[in-house]
C-alpha cells in the first residue's frame, strides 16, 4: 500500500511540474506592487449572440468596482472571462503590462462567488469551509481564527457543525461568501452577492465588503441592487447589450446626471396650450400641477426658467437629486434608443 | 515554481482525501464487518448443532437389517412385524423416530418420518453409502477391479510450443483471474462513485466555486487519485473478506488447515500494478464521460461509462488462444492490456520486457486520458442547460 502511494505521489509530482512559469511570474509581479486589471477591446460571441462587444475598462487596486446592467447585458459573460472560465474572442485582459493578451488573476489570488451558488449540502458548514480553505493552502490556525471572525460577523457561529442543507438559502449564501475570501485573496469577484438576501443580510454584506476593502482587497461585483452599490462602489461600469454605457467614478456620474431634473409644482393645473410652450424639452412628465423635466446637456436651466414663468404661477421649484437607480434606467433607455435608431438608419 | 507546484500537490491530495472520505464511511465499514461476523456466528451455530446429534434415534424396519453394523450407533434399527400399522401411529408415538420400509419386489428402501429434522440427512447419507458398499460386495469385485473403477480418466493435454506453460502452474491462472474478478468488483464501485460524485457536483452547482480555486486538471487528478484509492481499498477489502470466509469455513467449520497455495505470490505484484493501471485508465474514461453529463436523469451517456469493463470480459475469452494475433495485440493495447496481459502472463512464458512495455503504454494512456477528462469537464462546465454532444467532446480533446 505504501509503495503504491509513493508511486502515485511520484506520478502526480511529474504531472504538476508543467506550465507554471506564467502564474509564478504573475505572483512575483503582484508581490512587488498591486496591479490593475486592464481590459481592452474585449469581445465574446456565442453562436449569433454578441455577449460582450468591444469593451474597455480597468479595475484599480483596492477599489470596489461595480458592474451594472440589465439581465442579458453581458455581466456574467464578462465575469466568466475575468475568472478564466472562458476565453475572449478578441481583445485582452491584462494583469501586468508585460502580459501579452490574456492573463487572468491566478486562482490563489482570487476569491470568487459565482452567480450559480452551490457547495456540498450534505457536509457541515465547517467541513465546507475547511475544504476550500485547504484547497487554498490556509493553515489550520489561520482557518480557525478567520472562520470564527467571519461566522461571527454573519451570526453563523452556532451553525458551524450543522449540515449546509439545514441552513436557509440566505445563510447558505453567506457561507459561500466566507468560502470565497477565507484565504485572504487580493482580488474578489462577486457575481450578484446581494441577490436572495433580505434587507438586514444585504446590510451585513455591505459591511462585509467594506471590511474587505479595508483589508486591501480589490472587489469587483455585479449587482442589481442600486442602493447597495451607491453605498459601496468607488467606480461603476454600466453594461447594456454587451457595450459600455456608463463608466467612471460614482461621484462623477452623479455630478453628470444630477442638476438636470427639475421638479416644478404650479399653483393650478396646467392647460394644454401652456404645456405646449415646453415642446422643445423631450423628457418631461406632467401630472395635474406637478411637472418634472429632465434637461439635456445643451439645455441650461437659465433658458428654462423664463418659460416656466410663462406656463403658470410656480408654487415650488426644486432640483431633483437622481438616485443611481434612475440614472441606470435613464442611461439604459437612452442606449436602447441609440441602438434602435442606429439599426433603423 | 516550487510554491505553486506544492500548492497544486496539496490541492490534488485535498481533493483525493475529500473524494475518498466522501465514500469511505468507517462506521458503515465496521457495521458491515460486524454483520459478517454475526452471519458467520449463525452459520457456525447451525453447523455445530447439526454435527452433534442429540440422542439415540429408533428406526423401525420390516426386515432383518444387516447393514446396521456399517451405520453410526446413534441410529438403532428395530425389526417390527406390522410396519403399516406403525406408520399410521408415527405421529402419536415417541418410541420410534422413523420407519425404514424395504420393498421386497423392487428391493428399494424408503425412509418415512413424521417431520423433517436434522438427524435425517446424516442417516440418509450413511444408508446410501452402506447400500452402495453392499452392492459392490454382492458382485464380488477383486481389489484390482475396484482400483480400476476409482481411477481418474481425465485426458491430459500436452502442448509442444515451449512458450506455453502447459498449465503446469495453475496458481498463476487462478491469481490472474482472482485479480481480474476483484478488479471487476472495484470497477463497478468506481463507476457508481464517479457518476454520483461528478454529476452530483454539477447538479449542486459547486463546480464553478471549485474551478475558481484550482485548474480543471488538478480537480480531475484529485478525483481520480481518490477513486483509485477507493478501488484499491475495495479490492483489498473484498480479498480480505474472501480469505477470512475461507479461513472460517475451512478451519472453524471443517476443522482442516487452510492452504493458500492457489495464490502465486511471485506474480501478484505484476498483476497488482496492471490492476492499478487499469483502474486509472477506466476511471479517467468514466470521469470524461461523467463530465459531459448535465442531467443524470435524462442523459444517454451514462451507459458509455460501462465500456471500460469490456476488456475484463475479453480477458476470459482469450484464455484458450493466448498466442493468437488478437490476444497479442490486445495485451499491448492500453485500454485492454491491464486485463489481457496478466492472463497471457499466466499462460505463456513471456520475456520481462513485454509486460513492462504494456505497463508503460498503459500509464502513458492514463496520463493523456486524464488530460482529455479535464478538457471535457471544462467544456461541460461552461455549457449550462445543454449537454455537450459526443462530437463536441471528441473535438475538445484535440483543442
Amino acid at each position: 500500500m505504501t509503495l503504491f502511494l509513493d508511486c502515485l505521489h511520484f506520478f502526480l509530482q511529474i504531472f504538476s511540474y508543467i506550465k507554471f512559469t506564467k502564474q509564478l511570474h504573475l505572483l512575483k509581479q503582484h508581490r512587488k506592487a498591486p496591479m490593475s486589471l486592464i481590459i481592452s477591446n474585449l469581445e465574446k460571441h456565442y453562436d449569433k449572440v454578441t455577449a460582450v462587444n468591444n469593451l474597455s475598462f480597468d479595475v484599480q487596486p483596492g477599489e470596489i468596482f461595480a458592474l451594472l446592467g440589465p439581465n442579458g447585458a453581458g455581466k456574467s459573460s464578462l465575469v466568466k472571462m475575468l475568472v478564466g472560465f472562458t476565453y475572449p474572442d478578441a481583445g485582452s485582459i491584462k494583469l501586468t503590462d508585460d502580459c501579452t493578451a490574456y492573463c487572468t488573476i491566478p486562482t490563489h489570488l482570487l476569491g470568487y462567488l459565482p452567480e450559480d451558488r452551490g457547495l456540498y449540502p450534505e457536509k457541515t458548514v465547517k467541513q465546507n469551509l475547511q475544504f476550500f480553505a485547504q484547497l487554498h493552502g490556509v493553515t489550520a490556525t489561520d482557518f480557525n481564527s478567520r472562520c470564527q471572525h467571519w461566522l461571527d460577523k454573519f451570526n453563523l457561529v452556532e451553525r458551524i457543525n450543522d449540515p449546509l442543507k439545514s441552513l436557509s438559502k440566505g445563510n447558505q449564501q453567506k457561507v459561500q461568501l466566507i468560502t470565497a475570501i477565507l484565504h485572504k485573496p487580493k482580488w474578489v469577484i462577486l457575481d450578484e452577492p446581494f441577490s436572495g438576501l433580505d434587507p438586514i443580510n444585504q446590510e451585513l454584506v455591505v459591511e462585509f465588503l467594506a471590511e474587505l476593502k479595508q483589508q486591501g482587497m480589490t472587489v469587483l461585483l455585479s449587482a442589481h441592487q442600486m442602493a447597495m452599490v451607491e453605498k459601496l462602489a468607488d467606480r461603476v461600469l454600466l453594461l447594456n447589450k454587451g457595450q459600455s454605457v456608463l463608466y467612471g467614478q460614482l461621484k462623477d456620474i452623479f455630478k453628470q446626471f444630477n442638476n438636470n431634473v427639475i421638479d416644478v409644482i404650479f399653483e393650478q393645473s396646467i392647460e394644454p396650450e401652456q404645456y405646449a410652450l415646453l415642446d422643445s424639452y423631450q423628457s418631461k412628465q406632467l401630472s395635474a400641477n406637478h411637472l418634472s423635466i429632465t434637461l439635456d446637456k445643451e439645455q441650461p436651466i437659465s433658458q428654462l426658467l423664463p418659460i416656466l414663468i410663462r406656463v403658470g404661477n410656480i408654487s415650488e421649484l426644486r432640483n431633483q437629486s437622481q438616485s443611481l437607480h434612475s440614472i441606470y434606467l435613464q442611461a439604459v433607455a437612452e442606449h436602447n434608443n441609440e441602438v434602435h435608431q442606429g439599426a433603423a438608419s | 515554481m516550487n510554491k505553486q507546484s506544492s500548492l497544486t500537490h496539496k490541492q490534488i491530495w485535498t481533493v483525493a482525501k475529500w473524494e475518498f472520505l466522501h465514500f469511505f464511511k468507517l462506521k458503515q465499514e465496521i457495521i458491515s464487518k460486524l454483520i459478517m461476523l454475526v452471519i458467520a456466528g449463525i452459520i457456525y451455530f447451525f453447523a455445530t448443532n447439526n454435527m452433534h446429534l442429540a440422542k439415540q434415534y429408533n428406526i423401525a424396519v420390516n426386515t432383518s437389517f444387516e447393514l446396521a453394523t456399517h451405520i453410526d450407533s446413534t441410529f438403532k434399527f428395530i425389526k417390527v412385524d406390522d410396519l403399516n400399522e406403525l406408520e399410521h401411529k408415527l405421529n402419536q408415538t415417541n418410541d420410534y423416530d422413523g420407519l425404514l420400509k424395504y420393498d421386497f419386489i423392487t428391493t428399494k428402501y424408503t425412509l418415512i418420518t413424521a417431520e423433517k429434522d436434522t438427524w435425517q440427512t446424516p442417516l440418509k447419507s450413511q444408508l446410501n453409502s452402506a447400500l452402495k458398499q453392499a452392492q459392490l460386495d454382492a458382485i464380488n469385485l477383486t481389489q484390482a477391479q475396484r482400483d480400476g473403477l476409482a481411477k481418474n480418466t481425465d485426458v491430459e493435454h500436452y502442448i509442444l510450443n515451449e512458450e506455453l506453460k502447459n498449465q503446469a502452474d495453475k496458481s498463476q491462472t487462478y491469481t490472474a483471474f482472482g485479480v481480474l474478478i476483484l478488479l471487476f468488483i472495484a470497477m463497478f464501485g468506481v463507476f457508481g462513485q464517479l457518476f454520483v460524485s461528478i454529476t452530483g457536483e454539477k447538479q449542486n452547482r459547486v463546480t464553478e466555486q471549485l474551478m475558481a480555486t484550482m485548474t480543471p486538471q488538478t480537480w480531475i487528478d484529485g478525483k481520480l487519485t481518490g477513486q483509485i484509492l477507493l478501488a484499491v481499498k475495495t479490492m483489498f477489502g473484498t480479498l480480505l473478506s474472501i480469505i477470512l470466509s475461507m479461513l472460517f469455513f475451512t478451519v472453524v467449520i471443517k476443522q482442516q488447515t487452510l492452504s493458500l497455495d492457489f495464490i502465486n505470490w511471485a506474480m501478484l505484484p505484476w498483476f497488482a500494478v496492471f490492476a492499478i493501471s487499469g483502474l486509472g485508465i477506466c476511471a479517467a474514461f468514466m470521469a470524461a464521460i461523467a463530465a459531459g453529463i448535465d442531467d443524470p436523469n435524462h442523459s444517454s451517456k451514462s451507459a458509455l461509462m460501462m465500456l471500460p469493463i469490456a476488456p475484463i470480459a475479453i480477458a476470459f475469452f482469450i484464455m484458450d488462444t493466448p498466442n493468437s494475433v488478437l490476444s497479442i495485440v490486445l495485451s499491448y493495447l492500453p485500454i485492454t492490456a491491464f486485463a489481457v496481459m496478466p492472463v497471457r502472463m499466466s499462460l505463456v512464458e513471456l520475456p520481462f520486457w513485454q509486460p513492462l512495455l504494456a505497463l508503460l503504454l498503459s500509464f502513458v494512456c492514463f496520463y493523456y486520458l486524464r488530460i482529455c477528462a479535464a478538457r471535457i469537464f471544462k467544456m461541460g462546465m461552461n455549457m449550462y442547460g445543454k449537454e455537450p454532444s459526443l462530437k463536441a467532446m471528441w473535438l475538445v480533446i484535440f483543442k
